[in-house]
């Protein structure tokens, strides 16, 4: 009804609400003043603009400051074995190729 | 399985190791090649592993006799790094290992590697690994060139190499580093509000999980910008896929919010619901929490989940909702009232007047409350309704609803005592009673049209036709809008002898706004009705040809000589008829008013041949009046063409058989396929 952002302050609800009374002047316009009225009220209250923000789309918070991870970037003895491992049982691929023989 | 099937077969025993050790479960490999020796003690490369496995448990070593060489000269050089060796050491020691020289060099990379912290051989591990990839394939060396690009800075290089690692690797080093890498890299985009390139990120990656809770959140508000994003533009679908995936990440009051409104927005009102209950439900409870919300903004979740459910008709469940915001604005009067409107919605209407009690034993003097209340005790029968009226219109006495049902409420009650056989009708008391109710009527509510109006009528019964038409003249100039009493004191001043009444006031009649020619009509055809006099009915009827001429929505002058000749012939009035009829042919020729009126008199005849006539002529009525821009004339020709062609003889033999009562009831009976067939009728 007053065109606001709906992160809008006290002042700029204030300058959208005179504005459109200068366009919808209660002596010409009666019908669409109340309804203006009515939406300023309900906007410069607080309690009762906590619940219309209820029902509309918030924005997302922005993302937070985080510390950069620190990395293990060692050689682990573990891998080392493991690749020994895993050189030494590339030979015995055969094992499945004999019990489908 | 394949173990519980077959636990003495070694080859299980000894997969089941090579599998655990990729697990870094070195204990448990050891266990198993243990095993393995058990059942083939002499297998190819067994004791190697065996060896492999303690060392990397920390178990005691078993002998090395039965090692090749080259085995004998690989667990040396592992022992060296377990030791700590210098580099140089550990360089002899890979080239006394007698393995391949391409191994040889991708080893002697790593343990330098290993001796030194910033050694980076971006270039040559990789082309080592190259190398000796068809003697050597492992996930290990795809993570260690990963770590040499990190040693080098090159974040990009290092996610690509671990997410091939990560078909075989799972490591809790690599894992950790893994996450840590992607965490950073979905930060550092979304610090720049890259969203899409954050969930690009994750897929690119093939992660499903996020363990880590720094890019679960990342993720998650990804997907909440991106979700907001498209909201906004009012794209609700995708909006609603992100917010969504978002909410299966992120635990936040604005998601919430955003997602029960992307819910509503693509008609899931259940879903939408259930995301507003659930936001209440989930709500911090500190009042000093940023998201705390008030009793007045929980009970307007709760009311607004409501209307979720009534949308799909849910009522039990909107019911439940309305009375969970009540607990928390209790003193909410429009929310109380809503409960009650939706206890009626769903035929509650004994609950519905109990919280209506309620209301007013709390707020006796709330209105709307009385005047629900007072409506339903009407409807319902429960109560009299006539205490509640009254109650409404000692705080408004102007209150226009109250004002006309306590009317009808004294009409109702005085027209019991109407004259209903002979000897009432001789007495006459009953009528004194009528008139005595109603004037008592109107000091409760003075200057009721209706009750003006019912007063004249009741003095035409006693023939004091002056005081009828004083008090019908009185109904005239309290009606207000009220175009029901202007058309009843019009009718009625004619049987109190006011002829004069209605002619001076007809002119003012006039001027009410969005009257219509039926409203004319209908005069006229009363005063036919209750042969008052031709001059009556064409009086009026100047009226609504005056209407007509005009040319107020369908109002045309053709389509009001067109009823008028109708209501001539319901009435048998010929010679009326024959008047409006020739005005038809003479002023409107061409509307398709000739052509119905010649229908007509073709249909008076029994024969085939004229009702087929009727037929056609009734067709082609239709067609003048359309192209004569005559919806009017059209819609009437319609409704006579269905009748003439047949298409209404079922329901009139179905009418012929079962009479207008059985009818009714076949008509409740019908399923909405039935009723579609039969509308077409009409």
């Amino acid at each position: 009804m007053l065109d606001l952002d709906h992160q809008a302050d006290e002042a700029a609800i204030k300058r959208a609400y005179f504005q459109m009374v200068r366009r919808f002047p209660p002596e010409r316009e009666p019908e669409k003043f109340r309804e203006i009225r009515t939406a300023y009220e309900q906007l410069n209250d607080p309690d009762r603009r906590a619940v219309i923000d209820l029902f509309l789309l918030q924005p997302p918070p922005p993302m937070p400051n985080r510390r950069r991870p620190k990395y293990d970037l060692d050689v682990h003895i573990e891998d080392l074995i493991l690749l020994a491992a895993e050189a030494a049982a590339s030979a015995m691929q055969d094992d499945f190729r004999e019990v489908q023989r | 399985m394949a173990l519980t099937a077959h636990p003495d077969e070694a080859r299980f025993h000894y997969h089941r190791g090579l599998t655990l050790m990729r697990l870094g479960r070195f204990d448990e490999a050891a266990k198993a090649f243990d095993s393995t020796a058990k059942g083939e003690p002499d297998r190819q490369g067994l004791r190697f592993l065996q060896q492999l496995t303690r060392l990397a448990a920390g178990r005691q070593e078993v002998s090395t006799d039965d090692l090749s060489a080259g085995e004998k000269g690989q667990l040396a050089l592992l022992k060296g790094v377990q030791r700590g060796a210098g580099e140089d050491e550990l360089a002899s020691l890979v080239e006394k290992s007698m393995l391949p020289p391409e191994v040889q060099h991708v080893w002697q990379l790593l343990v330098q590697m290993h001796a030194n912290s910033t050694s980076a051989p971006v270039t040559r591990l990789p082309a080592a690994v190259g190398e000796a990839e068809t003697t050597i394939n492992s996930t290990v060396l795809a993570y260690y060139v990963g770590v040499a690009a990190m040693r080098k800075g090159d974040e990009e290089a290092a996610r690509t190499a671990w997410r091939q690692a990560s078909r075989g690797l799972s490591s809790p080093w690599f894992l950790e580093n893994r996450a840590g890498l992607l965490r950073q890299a979905a930060v550092a985009l979304a610090q720049e509000e890259r969203w899409q390139e954050v969930l690009d990120l994750s897929e690119a990656d093939l992660l499903t999980d996020y363990e880590d809770s720094v890019l679960n959140e990342t993720v998650g508000l990804a997907n909440f910008h991106l979700g907001y994003t498209a909201a906004e533009a009012g794209l609700w679908l995708p909006a609603l896929k992100h917010l969504r995936a978002a909410n299966r990440h992120v635990s936040d009051r604005r998601l919430a919010q955003d997602l029960a409104l992307a819910e509503e927005a693509n008609d899931h009102w259940v879903n939408a619901a259930e995301a507003w209950r659930e936001m209440a439900r989930r709500r911090p409870r500190k009042s000093d929490h940023p998201d705390y919300l008030t009793d007045e903004q929980v009970a307007a979740i709760w009311s607004h989940a409501s209307d979720c459910y009534g949308h799909v008709d849910e009522m039990g469940e909107a019911i439940t909702c309305l009375k969970n915001a009540i607990k928390y604005a209790p003193d909410d009067l429009d929310l109380r009232m809503k409960l009650v409107d939706v206890y009626r919605y769903d035929d509650r209407n004994e609950a519905a007047i109990n919280e209506l009690d309620r209301i007013l034993e709390s707020h006796p003097d709330h209105v709307p409350a009385l005047m629900r209340l007072a409506a339903l005790l009407d409807e319902n029968w429960y109560r009299d309704p006539e205490p509640i009226w009254k109650r409404v219109l000692r705080i408004e006495p102007e209150n226009v609803e109250a004002r006309d049902a306590l009317a009808e409420i004294y009409i109702e009650r005085a027209s019991s005592h109407a004259p209903n056989n002979f000897l009432s009708r001789l007495t006459r008391r009953p009528e004194k009673d009528r008139i005595k109710e109603l004037l008592a009527a109107l000091e409760v509510i003075p200057d009721h049209p209706r009750l003006f109006a019912e007063l004249g009528m009741a003095y035409v019964s006693t023939k004091k036709m002056k005081d009828a038409r004083a008090y019908l003249r009185k109904a005239f100039d309290a009606a207000g809008r009220d175009v029901g009493v202007v058309g009843l004191v019009l009718h009625e001043l004619l049987h109190a002898d006011g002829g004069d009444d209605v002619k001076e006031l007809v002119p003012q009649a006039r001027q009410f706004p969005g009257l219509l020619a039926s409203f004319w009509i209908e005069q006229g055809d009363q005063v036919l009705h209750c042969e008052l006099g031709d001059e009556w009915a064409k009086l009026f009827w100047d009226e609504a040809l005056e209407l007509g001429h005009k040319r107020r929505g369908d109002d045309t002058k053709a389509y009001t000589l067109l009823r008028i000749y109708e209501v001539c012939n319901t009435h048998g009035e010929d010679a009326l008829a024959e008047l409006y009829e020739a005005r038809i042919r003479e002023e409107e020729p061409r509307s398709g008013g000739v052509e119905y009126v010649d229908a007509f008199h073709a249909s008076q005849s029994d024969d085939s041949a004229a009702r087929n006539k009727a037929l056609r002529l009734i067709r082609k009525a239709q067609r003048v009046a359309q192209k004569a821009q005559e919806p009017g004339i059209e819609e009437m020709a319609d409704r006579v063409e269905a009748l003439f062609s047949g298409r209404m003889d079922r329901v009139f033999g179905l009418l012929d058989r079962f009479g207008p009562a059985g009818l009714l009831d076949i008509l409740n009976d019908m399923d909405d396929e039935d009723l579609d067939e039969l509308k077409h009728l009409f």
